[in-house]
């Protein structure tokens, strides 16, 4: 990996000054930066390529279509997805999540049971939630006692049969948590459950190739690996992608039509109905091979030294809570303040040119069962500094100080 | 003078030009949570789904009530900042009469750094307050009709 300051030179948003302060972006679990390389892809597609992909026989229609094909083999190569996978686009995790809970919706029967943690994000709760209530089957939340699966009662449930669906996040949005996948996935596809991993904060992390980590589907966003928002994937063993019935139906997916039947088109097709977001997928490809051309090893190391650094000196705060104390951690950690709302600190953290995210994180059931509705997020990239870390960390005891002489008073 | 002789607009122009006479936002924030100190707190039993401003992320509580001729508004948050901001609005309108309150176009929002504050949608519930107990004030208004 080249040095800092030659990496942070590829990221143009960046260099600039916010407040009248240099901006310190620390918010990277919801959202990472493009580098130039992504950004000029994308506008070199609009500016000289741009075209409906599958869908016309003219020369630009050829460069689109060739271009998105050729992304989607670089997601898989990235992957290490192996012959008998196949990749989806979709707008995002969400989009993925949704596709493939509503997709297999016709496979459940009432007295079937799906697991999920209750560290999951909303984007992979709501979905099971709603597909165990239309089909009757029963969502089993996988208690995190301090920020780690109860494997115990993982194996209890996974034992007493009928679990055929498990759905977990690779690495937890709020605590950082990173799941036992290989551990997780294993016994699950014994019992005959098919197995999700929510990929969305653990992809920067996890190195090993998809298929390694016993996954039947497992879904990212691009917006959360260097690339463009509203692309992501859905990838999948084809045997798994073939069990799912198309959301969304369309231009595109199908084979022959008529006017009161269809017959659909194999995969990857069946699911992508509309036109795909391939720009996005293009600039998506861009961004994977600019990861895999710094080095992903060195890449999840430096983005895990950082964050163990963030923990040193947070958990020197007087007042200051991590939330969570798992055995591995990784992208992001949660923390609350004694008397300081989350908001308040955030507000005035911002203030400071330092951007972390406060709120529910999309995880409202996991910040509960940790005893509170709101927490601030601090989540670095490889491309922040220890330097930043530092500042981060002097602006939230000042931000601290500056609310303590009010919160005494009233 | 008793600040109860200027009208609200006149009040408020004294808000608007405290705020803006402070050059950052920490003063700002500064100036914001004195102000919040001297807001009474909703204890937490009256805290309830009812009263609680719908869109506040950080949880907004509103109590009204009309008695004497006279609009009785209290306002409480969880998070510092806006209580302060809410702070404001009950100084400007507790104890006004519904007519004065119906005729009064808040100002201290836009014409200060409280709008940037509160632009993002998690506190669309925020600049709601006013209009809320504008609707109260009217209300009251009608029943006496």
């Amino acid at each position: 990996m080249p040095d800092i300051e030659t990496i942070r030179k590829d990221f143009p948003i960046l260099s600039q000054q916010v407040y009248d302060r240099p901006l310190i972006y620390l918010d990277n679990a919801a959202t990472t930066q493009m580098p130039e390389t992504v950004l000029r892809r994308l506008e070199e597609h609009y500016r000289k390529d741009n075209a409906n992909v599958h869908r016309g026989i003219h020369i630009l229609s050829e460069r689109s279509t060739e271009s998105y094909e050729k992304a989607r083999d670089t997601v898989h190569g990235f992957l290490g997805g192996g012959a008998g996978s196949e990749v989806i686009f979709t707008s995002g995790t969400t989009d993925s999540i949704n596709l493939a809970a509503f997709g297999l919706a016709h496979t459940l029967s009432p007295g079937d049971r799906v697991i999920v943690s209750v560290l999951e994000h909303h984007a992979n709760l709501l979905p099971w939630q709603r597909l165990c209530a239309v089909s009757g089957a029963e969502l089993l939340v996988l208690p995190c006692p301090d920020g780690e699966p109860d494997l115990t009662q993982y194996e209890q449930w996974l034992s007493e049969g009928r679990v055929r669906i498990v759905a977990l996040t690779q690495v937890s949005n709020l605590t950082g948590t990173v799941f036992p996948l290989r551990k997780m996935s294993r016994p699950a596809r014994e019992a005959g459950a098919l197995f999700l991993a929510d990929g969305a904060q653990g992809l920067r992390h996890e190195t090993a190739p998809v298929e390694e980590l016993g996954c039947d589907f497992y879904c990212f966003s691009g917006h959360k690996v260097l690339g463009p928002t509203g692309i992501g994937v859905l990838w999948g063993k084809k045997e798994a992608l073939e069990l799912l019935e198309p959301l969304r139906l369309g231009g595109g997916m199908v084979d022959v039509v008529q006017e009161q039947s269809y017959t659909a088109a194999g995969l990857p097709a069946r699911l992508e109905a509309g036109t795909p977001n391939y720009s996005g997928a293009i600039a998506l490809a861009a961004a994977l091979e600019y990861l895999t051309s710094l080095n992903r090893k060195q890449v999840s190391d430096r983005e895990d030294e950082l964050l163990r650094y963030a923990e040193k000196q947070l958990s020197g705060i007087p007042g200051l809570h991590i939330l969570g104390k798992p055995q591995e951690r990784a992208g992001a950690l949660s923390f609350t303040l004694d008397d300081v709302h989350p908001f308040d600190a955030a507000s005035v953290v911002d203030k400071f040119g330092i951007a972390l995210r406060s709120g529910t994180h999309c995880a409202q059931p996991a910040l509960a069962s940790f005893g509170v509705s709101a927490a601030l997020r601090l989540s670095p990239a490889f491309y922040n500094t220890f330097e930043e870390i530092d500042e981060a960390v002097k602006a939230i005891v000042r931000t601290k100080e500056m609310f303590q002489k009010w919160t005494k008073k009233s | 003078m008793d600040e109860k002789e200027l009208s609200i607009a006149e009040y408020e122009q004294t808000f608007i030009d405290d705020l803006n006479e402070l050059e950052d936002w920490f003063l700002q924030y500064e100036y914001l949570l004195q102000i919040s100190a001297d807001l009474p707190r909703i204890p937490s039993e009256r805290r309830k789904e009812e009263n609680r401003v719908q869109g506040c992320q950080s949880g907004v509580w509103l109590e009204m009530a009309y008695t004497d001729g006279r609009i009785r508004v209290t306002a409480d948050s969880e998070a510092l900042i806006i209580r302060g901001i809410l702070s404001i609005a009950v100084d400007l309108l507790d104890g006004r009469t519904p007519e004065e309150i119906v005729s009064y176009s808040p100002r201290y929002i836009s014409e200060t750094n409280i709008k940037k504050q509160i632009s993002t949608d998690r506190f669309n519930g925020l600049s709601s307050v006013v209009d809320t107990v504008k609707q109260f004030a009217a209300g009251a208004i009608r029943r006496e009709d």
